[in-house]
C-alpha cells in the first residue's frame, strides 16, 4: 500500500522539480492581446498599448467646476483640492501647476533658432495660399487693443509663437499658478493625479472613491462641483464588486457543498480528499503548463481550474462506490475511471496540438490537471478513504419509463439544438467583463462636455525603418486625420510629426518663409510701419534664417512629456510611434492602406480576440466529440460508444440552443462552460454504461453528487455581477441540470430493463 | 492634456507666487467711490483713437475707429484708419493667440468699469481727484508680468484713456471718444456685433 504513496510522491515531486527549473516570473500573462496568436497582433502593438496603459492606468484627473463668475474662489479652492490629494495615501502624485516652466523654457530655446521652418497648418496653408492674410493678421494685431508681446525682429508674423503655443482654443487666464479655463458659464481647474495601485489583498477597501466621495462633499459645500475620470477608480470598483461576489457567491457554495457532503457520506473524510484531488489537479495542470509551454494566460488558468474542477467526479465515483457493503472492491470502479480520463484527457489534449494560445494552454493545462486528480483518487484515496459502508437502494425506487423515452429525450434535445443553430448571434464585448457604475458614467459625460477633447482609446501605431521614415510616414498619416478634422469626424490629434515635421517638409516651411519674408507684401507691411526702403531691405534680410538640421533624437530630448509619450523608440526592427485620436465623433473611415501606419482600437481588438478563440473552441468541440468516441469505441465497441456521446452531445447542443432562445448573444464564455458540460456529460454517460446493475444506486448516487456539487460551485456564478461570470455560470448551470436529467432518465430505463 | 499644454505655455518662466490677496480698504473705498462715478450702460457706442509706441518702430501707430459695448456680447473694437480690422472681445475669448486671450479678459472688465473683479489677477491701485481717477493694474502672475508692466485706467464719468505698458517698453494709448449709452437693439450697435471679425 505505501507504493502508492511512493508512486504519488515521487511523480509530485518529479513534476514540482521541473516546473521549479522551468520557472519565469510574469509566466501568468494578464495582457488579453498575447492571445490573440501571433498573425493579428504584431508585438509592437502590445508594446505600444502597455506602453499608453502605463500612462493611462494609474491617472485620475479631477476637474474641479464652478459658476464662471468665480474663477478666483475656484483657484483658491484648486490649490486647497491638491493639498487634500496630496495628503491622501492613496495618491501618489499631484499636478495642477503644469508650469513646468524650465522644460518649457528649454524648449523654446533649442526651437526658436528653427523658426523658419516650423508652422502650423493653418500658417502653411495661408503662406501657400493667401500670403496677405498673414500680413492682415499681423498688421490688425498691431493697430488692434490686445496685440502684446509682438516681436518684431525676429517673429514679426508670430507663426513661431503661434506654432509654440498651438493648442485647444478655450478661454484661459492665470490665476497665481493655476490655469482657469473657461467653457459657456461654467469656470473649470484641472488636477491631474496618479493614484496607488489597487492592492488585492482579499479587503474589500475602495481607499480611491471614498476620497472621491469625500471631496465631492467639500466641493458641493463651496458651490462647486468636483468630477473625476480615472482608470484606477473604475479598477477599485470593478476589485471590490469582484472580490464582494466571490466571498458571497464562493462562500455560499463552499458552505453548500460541505454541508451536502458531510449529509451524504457522514464523514469529513471524503470531502477533505475531494478538495485534495482537485487542488493536486490544478496544481498538476499549472505545474504542465509551466514545464511544456513556460507561460499561460490567465484566462486559460481560470477556465481550466475550473474544467478541472471535473475530476470532483473521479473523486465521487471512487468515494461512493466505497459506500457499497461487503469487501472493498475498488477495482469495481477502474474501467470506468480510466475511460473516463482517457477521454477526456485525449479531448483535451487534442486542443493542445492546436496553434492558438488560449486553446493550446487550456489543452495542456486540463489533460495535466487531469491526470494529476486520477493519480491522486487511484493511488491515495485506497489509502486515506475510510468509510461506513451503506447499503443505497433508490435507484430501483425511480419512476419507471420506457427505453423509448430516454433515447426519445436524447433525439428531442440533438434536434432542438440543431434546429437553432441557424438563430444563433455571436457577441464578444468589453462589457461582458465590466459595465462601469452609474456614477463614475454620470463624472465622465460631464466632464467630456466642458473637455471634449480627452484622448481616445484608439489611435494610429506608425512603424518606420528609421525614425526620418517614421516620420515620413506620420506626416502622411497627419494629412489624413486634418482631412478628418475639417470633415468634423475628429477634433483633434496629436503626432509627434504635426510638432516635428519630416525634413522635407521642414524643408519646404523654410522656403515658404524665404519667399514670403523677400515677398512685396511684406516691404509693405514694414513701409506702413514707417520704415524706409534701405531700412526695410535691412530688416527682411536679418530675418532669413539658415536651415538648421535637428534629429529627433535633439528635439525629443526637450520635447513636452505629451509629445515624448507617443515616442516608442527604436530597435532593430526599426522605429514605432503613436499618434493619438482626441473627440473623436463617430468612427473614422481608416485611410488607404498606407505603408507601416496601423489603427489600433484595444476594445475592438480584445473583442475580436474573444470571437475568434469563441469560433475555435466551438468548431472544435465536434472534433473532441471524435476524439471521445474513438476512445471510448476501442473499450465499448461502436454501438455503445454512440450511446455514450450521444448524452454529452445532446446535453451541449440542448443548453447551446437554451442561450440562442433566450436571444443572448453567444460569446465566449459560453462556449467555455459547453466544454465544460461536454466533459460532464461523458464522465455521468460512461459510468452510466459502465456500471452493473448492482451498483447503480451509488453511480447515481455519484452523478447526483457530482452535478449538484458542480451546479452549487459554477451554477451560482449565474449571480455574478459580471456579465461574463453570469452566462458562463446560466450556461453551466443548464447544461448541468439538463445532464443529469438524461442520466437520470437512463437509469430510469435501465431499472424497466432490469425489470423485464 | 491639450488644455493644460495651452495654458502652461502662459506659464513659460515663472516661479511660486502667493494666491490673490484682498484689497486694503481704502483702496476698496477709492474703488467704490470710481465705480460709482462712472457711469457705464450695459450698452454703449463711441470712438477711440490709439496710439502704439513699439521700440522698433521708427514712428508710433495711429489708428481710431468704432468701439462698441455690450453686456452680453462683449467689446467690439473695430479700426477704421489706416486699416481695417475688427475684433469681438468676450469673456469665452478663444483665438490662436495665447497672449491675446490674456489681455482681452481685463480689457473687457474695465469697459465695464468692474474693476473689483481683476482683484484676483492684478494687484489694483487707485487714485480718486476731484476731476479725474486713476487706476493701474499690475499684473500678479508672472508669466503675465513678463509680458505685460501695467495697465493704466484713468477718466471721469467715463472711461477716457487706457494705457497698456509692457516689458519690452511697448506702450499702447488708447483714448475713448464720446461713448454714450445706446438702448438695446440699437441697429448701429447690432451692426457693430454682427459684422464679421479679423481672422485671428
Amino acid at each position: 500500500m505505501m507504493r502508492r504513496l511512493l508512486i504519488w510522491l515521487l511523480f509530485a515531486g518529479v513534476l514540482a522539480l521541473t516546473a521549479t527549473a522551468r520557472y519565469q516570473p510574469g509566466w501568468l500573462q494578464t495582457d488579453i492581446l498575447a492571445l490573440a496568436g501571433d498573425s493579428s497582433v504584431s508585438p509592437d502593438v502590445a508594446g505600444a498599448q502597455r506602453k499608453l496603459n502605463a500612462q493611462l492606468q494609474g491617472g485620475v484627473l479631477w476637474m474641479l467646476v464652478a459658476p464662471a463668475d468665480n474663477a478666483a474662489e475656484l483657484a483658491k479652492a484648486t490649490e486647497v483640492l491638491a493639498q487634500k490629494l496630496r495628503a491622501s495615501p492613496s495618491v501618489t502624485s499631484v499636478q495642477y501647476h503644469w508650469a513646468d516652466s524650465a522644460g518649457y523654457a528649454k524648449e523654446w530655446k533649442t526651437l526658436f533658432p528653427l523658426r523658419q521652418q516650423l508652422l502650423v497648418p493653418a500658417d502653411r496653408y495661408r503662406l501657400l495660399h493667401e500670403p496677405d492674410k498673414l500680413v492682415q493678421r499681423q498688421l490688425a494685431a498691431l493697430y488692434g487693443p490686445e496685440g502684446a508681446g509682438l516681436d518684431l525682429q525676429h517673429d514679426p508674423f508670430a507663426t513661431f509663437r503661434r506654432y509654440f503655443s498651438d493648442g485647444p482654443q478655450l478661454a484661459t487666464r492665470v490665476y497665481g499658478q493655476i490655469p482657469v479655463q473657461q467653457r459657456n458659464d461654467r469656470a473649470f481647474t484641472l488636477v491631474q493625479s496618479t493614484a496607488m495601485s489597487t492592492r488585492l489583498n482579499g479587503q474589500i477597501d475602495t481607499p480611491l472613491l471614498k476620497l472621491r466621495e469625500s471631496l465631492k462633499q467639500w466641493a458641493a459645500q463651496r458651490g462647486m462641483t468636483l468630477l473625476s475620470v480615472g482608470a484606477p477608480l473604475h479598477t477599485e470598483y470593478a476589485a471590490a464588486g469582484a472580490q464582494r461576489e466571490i466571498r458571497l457567491i464562493g462562500g455560499l457554495s463552499m458552505a453548500a457543498i460541505c454541508l451536502l457532503s458531510l449529509l451524504v457520506f457522514r464523514s469529513v473524510r471524503p470531502l477533505l480528499l475531494s478538495l485534495f484531488a482537485i487542488g493536486s489537479g490544478i496544481a498538476c495542470g499549472a505545474a504542465t503548463v509551466i514545464a511544456l509551454l513556460g507561460h499561460m494566460h490567465i484566462l486559460a488558468f481560470v477556465f481550466g481550474t475550473t474544467v478541472t474542477g471535473l475530476a470532483i467526479d473521479y473523486a465521487f465515483h471512487f468515494i461512493c462506490n466505497r459506500l457499497r457493503p461487503g469487501p472493498v472492491h475498488d477495482g469495481d470502479i477502474m474501467p470506468g475511471l480510466t475511460l473516463g480520463l482517457l477521454s477526456s484527457c485525449l479531448a483535451f489534449f487534442a486542443l493542445a496540438l492546436t496553434p492558438f494560445p488560449l486553446l493550446r494552454q487550456m489543452g495542456v493545462f486540463v489533460g495535466a490537471g487531469l491526470i494529476g486528480a486520477w493519480l491522486t483518487v487511484v493511488l491515495l484515496f485506497p489509502l486515506f478513504l475510510k468509510l461506513r459502508q451503506r447499503p443505497l437502494e433508490f435507484a430501483a425506487r425511480l419512476p419507471q419509463v420506457r427505453p423509448g423515452y430516454y433515447t426519445a429525450a436524447l433525439g428531442f434535445l440533438l434536434l432542438l439544438g440543431v434546429a437553432s443553430l441557424p438563430r444563433m448571434e455571436f457577441g464578444d464585448d468589453l462589457q461582458l467583463f465590466y459595465q462601469p457604475p452609474q456614477f463614475l458614467a454620470d463624472d465622465e459625460a460631464q466632464l467630456n462636455r466642458l473637455l471634449p477633447s480627452r484622448a481616445e482609446s484608439s489611435y494610429f501605431l506608425v512603424h518606420g525603418g528609421d525614425w526620418r521614415e517614421l516620420l515620413q510616414r506620420e506626416w502622411k498619416l497627419t494629412g489624413y486625420l486634418q482631412s478628418q478634422q475639417t470633415a468634423g469626424v475628429l477634433e483633434d490629434f496629436q503626432s509627434i510629426s504635426e510638432r516635428f515635421p519630416p525634413e522635407d517638409v521642414q524643408r519646404a516651411n523654410w522656403q515658404l518663409l524665404r519667399n514670403f519674408y523677400g515677398s512685396a507684401p511684406v516691404s509693405e507691411f514694414y513701409r506702413q510701419l514707417g520704415y524706409g526702403t534701405a531700412e526695410t531691405q535691412q530688416l527682411v534680410s536679418a530675418l532669413q534664417q539658415p536651415f538648421r538640421q535637428v534629429t529627433l533624437q535633439d528635439w525629443l530630448a526637450v520635447a513636452g512629456r505629451q509629445y515624448a509619450g507617443l515616442w516608442l523608440g527604436c530597435d532593430t526592427g526599426g522605429c514605432a510611434s503613436v499618434v493619438r485620436l482626441f473627440g473623436l465623433q463617430h468612427s473614422l473611415p481608416l485611410p488607404e492602406a498606407m505603408d507601416g501606419v496601423e489603427f489600433v482600437d484595444p476594445p475592438r481588438a480584445i473583442a475580436a480576440v474573444m470571437s475568434q478563440q469563441r469560433d475555435l473552441l466551438l468548431r472544435l468541440l465536434p472534433l473532441v466529440a471524435l476524439v471521445v468516441l474513438a476512445v471510448v469505441a476501442l473499450r465499448t465497441g461502436l454501438r455503445r460508444a454512440f450511446n455514450i456521446v450521444a448524452l454529452p452531445m445532446a446535453a451541449v447542443t440542448a443548453t447551446l440552443a437554451t442561450t440562442i432562445l433566450a436571444g443572448s448573444p453567444v460569446n465566449l464564455f459560453h462556449v467555455a462552460a459547453l466544454l465544460l458540460i461536454f466533459g460532464i456529460g461523458v464522465d455521468y454517460a460512461v459510468f452510466c454504461q459502465l456500471s452493473p446493475a448492482s451498483e447503480r444506486s451509488y453511480t447515481l448516487l455519484a452523478v447526483a453528487m457530482a452535478g449538484i456539487t458542480t451546479l452549487l460551485g459554477f451554477g451560482l456564478l449565474a449571480l455574478s455581477a459580471t456579465p461574463a461570470l453570469a452566462d458562463f455560470g446560466l450556461t453551466l448551470g443548464v447544461g448541468t441540470t439538463l445532464t443529469m436529467f438524461l442520466a437520470t432518465l437512463f437509469f430510469a430505463k435501465a431499472v424497466e430493463e432490469g425489470n423485464r | 492634456m491639450r488644455i493644460l499644454w495651452a495654458s502652461a505655455v502662459l506659464c513659460l518662466v515663472a516661479s511660486l507666487s502667493p494666491l490673490a490677496s484682498a484689497l486694503a480698504p481704502e483702496q476698496q473705498q477709492v474703488l467704490r467711490t470710481i465705480e460709482a462715478r462712472l457711469q457705464t450702460a450695459p450698452q454703449m457706442l463711441g470712438r477711440f483713437e490709439q496710439k502704439k509706441t513699439l521700440p522698433m518702430l521708427p514712428r508710433p501707430l495711429l489708428s481710431s475707429g468704432v468701439v462698441a459695448l455690450s453686456q452680453d456680447k462683449g467689446v467690439s473694437w473695430r479700426v477704421q484708419n489706416p486699416i481695417a480690422s475688427h475684433r469681438i472681445l468676450s469673456e469665452e475669448q478663444a483665438g490662436g493667440d495665447a497672449m491675446a486671450r490674456q489681455i482681452a479678459y481685463p480689457l473687457l472688465q474695465i469697459f465695464r468699469g468692474n474693476f473689483f473683479a481683476l482683484d484676483d489677477l492684478f494687484d489694483v491701485a487707485a487714485k480718486a481727484e476731484a476731476d479725474q481717477w486713476r487706476v493701474t493694474l499690475t499684473p500678479k502672475a508672472e508669466s503675465i508680468a513678463k509680458v505685460i508692466t501695467s495697465i493704466e485706467v484713468s477718466g471721469d464719468d467715463k472711461i477716457e484713456q487706457i494705457r497698456l505698458a509692457e516689458a519690452n517698453s511697448a506702450v499702447t494709448e488708447m483714448q475713448l471718444l464720446d461713448l454714450h449709452a445706446v438702448r438695446q437693439g440699437d441697429p448701429a450697435l447690432s451692426a457693430e456685433f454682427d459684422s464679421p471679425q479679423q481672422e485671428q
